[in-house]
């Protein structure tokens, strides 16, 4: 695993923590808020004051903030490694390089840096325009609800096609692309646009190997 | 009610902060399937609470001092 080999500072993931200003307001808040709630657990009664603040603003304000948190952080490659179903996907992603037989598409994107390792996951399965981070996340949502209730099943499939243009944000200008002939034909251009071609399987390998997506015992 | 209230959204708080700690599918899914509903019951809850008192008036003793 070359990502395992220590290179030194340079090759770190920059860490982006939260201002420790913004934790302090939201830790006293959050105090606040269970202070109140407490005394009302006990008691049975609060002032409208109490109420007001202790059982509609706070939790709303901090249930808020928390939420706008997780949009950001289930965006990481970690989050979705934190799933068991997932993380021989995300082992693979990470670990496998742009070489050889278990080199899949995901994996060669990272290895040569094309998309960032953080949010490799997000970068691929969210769409362009004002929605499509909007309908990753709901992707999510299901992904999670399906892991809860245990209704999937292996190898995992891409529910509906995966959309080319998604691809294409990224390599319609690139030079390396636009130079292969290949990619010029319009016979070929028009049966990727109207999804009766792939990138994968035919020319290219698959996104992700098969014994990822085979489930964690079907990997090595 | 107002017990309920107080404990549906102490559930929704707990649950905000144990993901912020640590984010992660374990922490996440119960903040998304548990804390939602816990925290829009809790608001309905309140908010009939308020409605409820307020439409009571003040307390008796406090009509008396005034």
């Amino acid at each position: 695993m070359a990502s395992a080999q220590p290179l030194g500072a340079l090759f770190q993931q920059p860490v982006v923590t939260a201002s420790p200003w913004l934790v302090a307001v939201f830790g006293v808040l959050s105090l606040a808020a269970v202070a109140i709630l407490v005394v009302g657990l006990v008691r049975g009664r609060l002032t409208p004051a109490s109420i007001v603040a202790g059982l509609i603003f706070l939790p709303a304000g901090i249930f808020a903030f928390g939420n706008l948190v997780l949009m950001e952080r289930s965006e990481r490659i970690e989050f979705c490694g934190s799933c068991h179903v997932m993380a021989p996907i995300v082992d693979s992603v990470r670990s496998d390089g742009f070489q050889g037989d278990s080199a899949s598409l995901a994996s060669r994107h990272v290895a040569l840096g094309a998309i960032p390792v953080a949010h490799a996951c997000f970068e691929c399965h969210s769409s362009y325009g004002p929605t499509g981070g909007l309908a990753a996340h709901v992707t999510g949502l299901v992904h999670m609800w399906k892991y809860a209730t245990g209704t999937y099943s292996f190898p995992l499939t891409l529910t509906g096609r995966y959309d080319v243009r998604d691809c294409l944000g990224c390599h319609a200008q690139s030079q390396p692309f636009r130079s292969q002939p290949v990619h010029t034909d319009p016979g070929i251009q028009k049966a990727l646009l109207d999804g009766s071609m792939t990138c994968w399987g035919t020319c290219h390998p698959p996104a992700h190997p098969a014994a990822a997506m085979a489930g964690p015992k079907g990997t090595r | 009610m107002i017990r309920l209230a107080c404990a549906l959204q102490l559930i929704a708080i707990a649950l905000t902060l144990s993901m912020l700690r640590n984010t992660a599918n374990s922490t996440a899914t119960p903040l998304v399937f548990v804390g939602i509903p816990s925290l829009g019951l809790g608001l309905v809850l309140a908010v009939i609470v308020l409605w409820r008192t307020r439409r009571r008036g003040p307390p008796l003793t406090a009509t008396l001092e005034k």
